[in-house]
């Protein structure tokens, strides 16, 4: 009896040794300033302004939106062509022209009154609301292929950012980050 | 004095400030723990950012928690359970992939057999029903005591340990087996 208590006690230690050597990835030496640094931004922008849903963006509201699996972006040529082959004259005016975003969401099914939520980088703004950095609204999605076409402008320092778009539907979320640099080709 | 002085100064600070010094020392271990949740490492930079965004106009509120770092875990788990959880039933789900087993990548030390041992340990926890796995995680990865777990999770300390015995159990006569299949295949292949 004493032995298999004994046993059993040393196999909970063991237990316990090996379930503390599960490692997590390390997320890097300035995880918490860039956590911080991050929060604060978007608890500032959202203080700036309370994200308006779609009856205050009417260019956006004709978009039959959205999905539930992020399957495919792409930015549209006019965006390719900005960083290849243009004089430096040009090239800053063309940064900060228009440039439409397009996004192309698949879903597996109709997702009513899913909500989509689209966050800016500072480098890229809204048309019309160049200091809205998020948007967000709610849409019926149906099945199938859907497209956000988004007429951004995009600023000409060369800065690197990423548009971030979000997907939130009974609860569950899906997320998808595309890279947007001026002067540089951005396919995903 | 002195503390009514600090009282003072601490009330100069911005909110925002006063957040930060609040918080930072406790966000590592909240990555880890949405980490060791969502098994992934940008949903759970997602997750312990959603956590802060709602908690950074509520400083006055994290002032008075006494015991902050479990708190904060509180606090976290609430939004894993309601973001991530519930996709069991969502079609987004669908796309979702939990295997975890590349973060057990063998270094120089890990022979075949530890690798092994931690892959099938990795699996074993997966098998586990989603309340066991917690207090698991918790109480035994994280190092969190039985009642921090029971306030957490927001049950009685009674089945954190009823719960914790028997997932340990299962644990255990998983590993039992999983090893056995490893040390077999080790003999086989030295032969």
């Amino acid at each position: 009896m004493e032995n298999r208590v004994a046993s059993e006690t040393e196999q909970d230690r063991e237990l316990l040794r090996l379930l503390r050597t599960i490692e997590v990835p390390e997320p890097g030496d300035d995880f918490e300033a860039r956590m911080l640094q991050k929060v604060i931004f978007r608890a500032r922008a959202d203080r700036a302004r309370k994200i308006p849903i779609r009856p205050s963006f009417p260019h956006l509201g004709w978009l039959p939106l959205s999905a539930a699996l992020l399957c495919a972006v792409f930015i549209s040529s006019a965006l390719y062509w900005a960083g290849r082959g243009l004089e430096p004259a040009t090239q800053l005016q063309e940064a900060v022209a228009l440039r439409p975003v397009h996004i192309l969401l698949q879903s597996p099914r109709d997702m009513p009154g899913a909500t989509i939520r689209v966050t800016l980088p500072d480098n890229v703004g809204l048309d019309g609301y160049e200091r809205v950095r998020t948007l967000q609204w709610r849409a019926d999605i149906s099945a199938g292929e859907n497209r956000l076409s988004l007429p951004v402008r995009i600023g000409a320092s060369g800065e690197v950012g990423e548009i971030r778009v979000e997907v939130e539907y009974r609860g569950a979320r899906k997320s998808l980050h595309l890279p947007v640099a001026t002067g540089a080709v951005t396919r995903t | 004095m002195s503390i009514w002085l600090a009282r003072i100064f601490e009330r100069c600070r911005s909110p925002e400030e006063r957040f930060v010094a609040l918080v930072s020392p406790h966000i590592r271990r909240m990555y880890r723990m949405a980490f060791r949740w969502t098994m992934n490492a940008a949903e759970a930079e997602d997750l312990v950012q959603d956590v802060l965004i709602s908690l950074l106009p509520k400083v006055a509120q994290i002032e008075k928690v006494e015991r902050l770092g479990p708190w904060l875990i509180k606090v976290l788990y609430r939004r894993f359970v309601d973001l991530y959880r519930s996709r069991q039933a969502s079609p987004i789900d669908e796309t979702v992939c939990v295997e975890g087993d590349e973060f057990f990548a063998p270094t120089d030390c890990d022979n075949y057999r530890r690798l092994e041992l931690r892959r099938a340990l990795n699996r074993a926890l997966r098998s586990l029903d989603g309340p066991w796995r917690d207090i698991v995680l918790l109480h035994d990865v994280e190092g969190y005591s039985a009642i921090e777990v029971a306030d957490i999770l927001e049950i009685n300390i009674g089945t954190v340990k009823s719960r914790l015995h028997r997932a340990r159990k299962k644990l255990k006569k998983i590993l039992a087996e999983e090893t056995f299949s490893v040390s077999h295949a080790c003999q086989e292949a030295e032969r």
